[in-house]
């Protein structure tokens, strides 16, 4: 088993441009990643970071087979999953799964939590009727939430808790590779404590790869290995989180970094250069 | 001029009539003239409401039930209408959370800028249009004689919510309320405009009571914070001092649970439970002790 679970090899999206779109007939294509490199081994947490616009989201929904590239590789576990047609990717969709940025909109408000948890063991057929009930209370427990919960509706949660319900609903058919894009950026700073070291522990415990996507790098430091700064489509710095964070070698990265206030009184911060408006 | 420019005393808020839900339980609140004070605290918190109800904004069905909200030393509440009113805009102004929503869609920036200054500055056609393009040349708007003939939905959200700042200090206000003012916006942007509001402050020498959940804004813009847990104030105090040495045990485990750029994961601690059961149950205490501070 190779080291590495996921290779982007000069990767290029392209997406239909909406904002440009005349009255009639298709809108005008959009590069929105620009040639990228990535590599991504087991076990491994990666964060993409970068502003809006910088083609995060769209790396992350590529990764998952949401978003076909118009040029270059996404090789996961041996092969181009970029290149593949639906039923050959079917097999691969269980072991791959994202969690969205928003519980709100990405939770059928008509279902119960039960349910919600139970459809990806449908689709795949695994489980009969009261086993899929059996584990979505198991799946319940395993993000810390009652088994009582499988009743619920998503609007009786709160943020924190319907963000749990996604994380559930991801880890049902026992996948190997996560997507998050921004799970916790809606989240108070007690809920988001909690969301992050929940991840960290059910990556430990069923051995998950993830690509945490986010544009608050504090964040990113509590749960991740490495980094990849993007900026326009492209990657302009990556390495160890540590190594990043600490001795930025790209000049975005270090504006970035020093962008992001840090809760101790520095006079001149505000002040301090390299502020372009546009 | 020595006395506060806000003053908050007591202020207990409810909702609903027969059986009130509490939302403020007893706030006081005192920020100097040009004071820049941040109001740290959780969603359900309170912080908003303390902002909605010195607007005479609170939602539906909420209402103050006891204490005052004075204005350099004037009560608030008991004002006739009419001067309140010309007081909201011009002395006392609102930077918003939400610049997406914040502007009319469908009126030009510069329309939308004489609007404000025709109602509280009294400025006439020319006058209004001069002064427009003034202000946005002040929160660093370039080609600002452009910008006066877009509409909100042409320009980006670090755009709009400069000029929501250029519109808030228009006229010299002596207190700005800015509700979260950067939450949707990226870093970078979120330096610039914390960058405007600082020199507009310091400029106009308005106090700014600055609502957020980020300790990190606060540590860069306020000289004194306050915090807030279920509608109380929790620990008030200056900056610098209260991020050292923070009191409160909540004020602590906030911090605690803070995820920070320069630290790694271990450092990390949720809020205890624990903590928090204790405050909520300090509060229902309260309340039950003071029925009548809701009626």
């Amino acid at each position: 088993m190779s080291a590495v679970l996921l290779s982007l090899r000069g990767l290029r999206i392209a997406l239909p441009n909406r904002a440009a779109k005349p009255m009639f007939g298709t809108p005008p294509m959009i590069e929105i990643v620009k040639g990228v490199d990535l590599a991504i081994a087991r076990g491994r947490a990666l964060a993409v970071v970068g502003e809006s616009g910088s083609g995060k989201t769209t790396l992350g929904r590529a990764m998952v087979g949401l978003v076909r590239p118009t040029a270059g590789e996404i090789v996961y576990d041996g092969q181009d999953i970029g290149r593949m047609n639906e039923a050959a990717f079917r097999p691969l969709r269980a072991r791959i799964q994202m969690i969205f940025q928003d519980p709100q909109s990405s939770l059928n408000p008509r279902l119960r939590i039960g349910t919600i948890l139970s459809r990806p063991l449908q689709a795949f057929g695994r489980l009969d009727r009261a086993g899929r009930a059996r584990r979505a209370r198991e799946l319940l427990e395993i993000v810390g939430l009652p088994p009582g919960f499988a009743e619920r509706y998503p609007h009786e949660l709160s943020g924190g808790q319907r963000q749990r319900i996604g994380i559930a609903r991801a880890l049902a058919l026992e996948p190997e590779f996560i997507v998050a894009d921004e799970i916790v950026s809606g989240l108070d700073v007690s809920t988001q404590a909690q969301i992050l070291l929940l991840l960290r522990r059910l990556m430990a415990e069923f051995s998950l790869t993830l690509v945490f996507i986010s544009h608050d790098l504090s964040v990113v430091r509590v749960l991740c290995d490495e980094v990849a700064v993007m900026s326009e489509g492209r990657i302009v710095e990556q390495g160890s989180i540590a190594a990043v964070f600490d001795n930025p070698q790209n000049a975005y990265t270090r504006e970035l970094l020093d962008c992001v206030p840090l809760p101790d009184v520095e006079d001149g911060w505000i002040m301090r250069e390299k502020v372009e408006l546009t | 001029m020595s006395g506060p420019v806000l003053d908050i005393s007591d202020l207990h808020v409810a909702l609903g009539g027969r059986s009130p839900r509490p939302l403020l339980r007893g706030v006081s609140l005192a920020i100097a003239p040009g004071e820049v004070r941040g109001l740290v605290g959780e969603s359900g918190a309170g912080k908003s409401m303390i902002a909605r109800a010195v607007f005479g904004m609170l939602p539906g069905g909420a209402r103050i039930t006891r204490g005052r909200i004075a204005f350099a030393g004037r009560d608030l509440g008991t004002m006739p209408v009419a001067e309140r009113r010309a007081l909201l805009g011009a002395q006392i102004a609102l930077i918003p959370q939400d610049p997406m929503t914040s502007l009319n869609p469908v009126k030009r920036i510069g329309d939308q800028i004489g609007t404000l200054l025709r109602l509280k500055l009294g400025l006439d056609r020319t006058a209004r249009r001069e002064t427009a393009v003034a202000l946005l040349a002040d929160v660093a708007i370039r080609d600002p004689r452009r910008v006066v003939e877009l509409y909100p939905h042409e320009l980006s959200g670090g755009m709009r919510q400069r000029i929501l700042i250029a519109m808030a200090f228009a006229a010299s206000p002596r207190l700005v309320i800015a509700d979260e003012p950067t939450t949707a916006l990226d870093v970078t942007v979120q330096r610039q405009i914390l960058r405007l509001i600082h020199d507009l402050q310091h400029r106009l020498g308005s106090a700014v009571l600055f609502v957020t959940h980020n300790f990190g804004l606060v540590a860069k813009l306020c000289q004194r914070v306050t915090v807030l847990y279920a509608g109380r104030v929790v620990e008030e105090g200056a900056t610098a001092a209260l991020l050292a040495e923070p009191r409160a045990a909540y004020t602590r485990a906030l911090l605690a649970a803070t995820p920070r750029l320069d630290r790694p994961a271990e450092a990390l601690a949720p809020l205890p439970r624990t903590l928090t059961d204790t405050l909520v149950a300090e509060a229902r205490a309260y309340d039950a002790a003071n029925p009548a501070a809701y009626r």
